[in-house]
């Protein structure tokens, strides 16, 4: 395997300004990618592109289910180079149960964790690579496991599964790959934010749940760069739980 | 300041019961299928009004009574 397996590639990573999306990016980086950061915060997002390695890196300061946000600095991106990969990460958690869930949670949860998928696949195709390109969506082990208190996040992040699944038949035939992870606890702003709400002790019984106790983002973003690899060439359409053990008992 | 009547409907949404049926006294794990995703149902509800229960002090809920204390500390 090369040190530099990604040499050169353009990459669109959205959620790039922090947790996941911000070590994705910092993943490809290190292994030669020039990359795209997008995300809705300006001073995240500033500071997470300084922290990237090599050169060539842009942000783009913009919702990533709003085409029209973002579909010119990709346009100007790619212009520089075809995408060879997207990691679409953009994501929120919401922890509401549904006593307290209104329509208006679903909806935002499935803008937030859905469309910004959605939307970003749509751009992403526009501008990729003709002789092969590999996309890699974010669910969570709530899209595929029950879990009290978080469905509206739940049931978005199962449709991302669906979308994923349904791209990749979709876009095969363009040579490009879909697919998703499956991330169990990994500890960002998000999810200590999600742990902060819990008691202590169900703090202690999820981190129980995690064979391996909880990952970290780089965990996830390892999987990322191997799926978008092309060692991953003849793989399309799968889900990797990435999840510590949590979801095998 | 949120009042004692906002706590109190905030409570019996979150919980499914009755208004009037929250006095003081009430022992929170006598009410129906109260369990700890209503414990959570609870917190999450009224942290949404402004009523931060710490989470490392939840397990002491008792009763209703201990709510409107927990929140005064």
């Amino acid at each position: 395997m090369s040190e530099k397996r990604f040499s050169g590639w353009p990459v669109l990573i959205t959620g790039g300004g922090s947790g996941i999306g911000l070590a994705c990016a910092r993943r490809m980086a290190a292994e030669g990618a020039r990359v795209l950061l997008v995300g809705r915060r300006a001073d995240a997002l500033a500071e997470a592109l300084k922290s990237l390695t090599g050169e060539g890196h842009r942000m783009l300061v913009a919702d990533a289910a709003d085409e029209a946000a973002l579909l010119p600095g990709v346009k100007a991106f790619a212009a520089t180079g075809l995408l060879r990969a997207a990691i679409l990460c953009a994501g929120e958690h919401l922890l509401r149960p549904l006593a307290i869930a209104k329509a208006e949670h679903f909806e935002s949860q499935f803008r937030a964790n859905v469309l910004t998928a959605a939307v970003a696949a749509r751009v992403f195709v526009k501008f990729a690579a003709k002789n092969g390109a590999a996309m890699v969506l974010l669910s969570s082990i709530a899209g595929i496991r029950g879990v009290a208190g978080v469905s509206a996040y739940a049931a978005a992040k199962g449709a991302v599964l669906a979308l994923s699944r349904s791209l990749a038949v979709e876009l095969a035939p363009q040579r490009i790959r879909v697919n998703t992870l499956v991330p169990g606890v990994a500890r960002s702003a998000m999810s200590d934010k999600f742990l902060a709400s819990l008691p202590p002790e169900q703090v202690e019984a999820v981190r129980r749940s995690h064979l391996l106790g909880f990952g970290e983002p780089e965990d996830v973003a390892s999987a990322a760069s191997y799926l978008v690899s092309d060692e991953a060439r003849w793989i399309t359409g799968a889900e990797l739980v990435v999840d510590g053990g949590l979801s095998c008992h | 300041m949120v009042s004692n009547e906002q706590i109190r409907q905030t409570v019996a949404e979150a919980l499914n019961v009755d208004p009037e049926s929250l006095q003081a006294d009430t022992t929170l794990y006598t009410l129906p299928n109260f369990d700890s995703v209503q414990l959570l149902t609870l917190m999450v509800a009224l942290d949404e009004i402004g009523v931060v229960l710490p989470p490392a002090q939840v397990a002491e809920l008792r009763t209703y009574n201990d709510i409107l204390a927990l929140r005064r500390r």
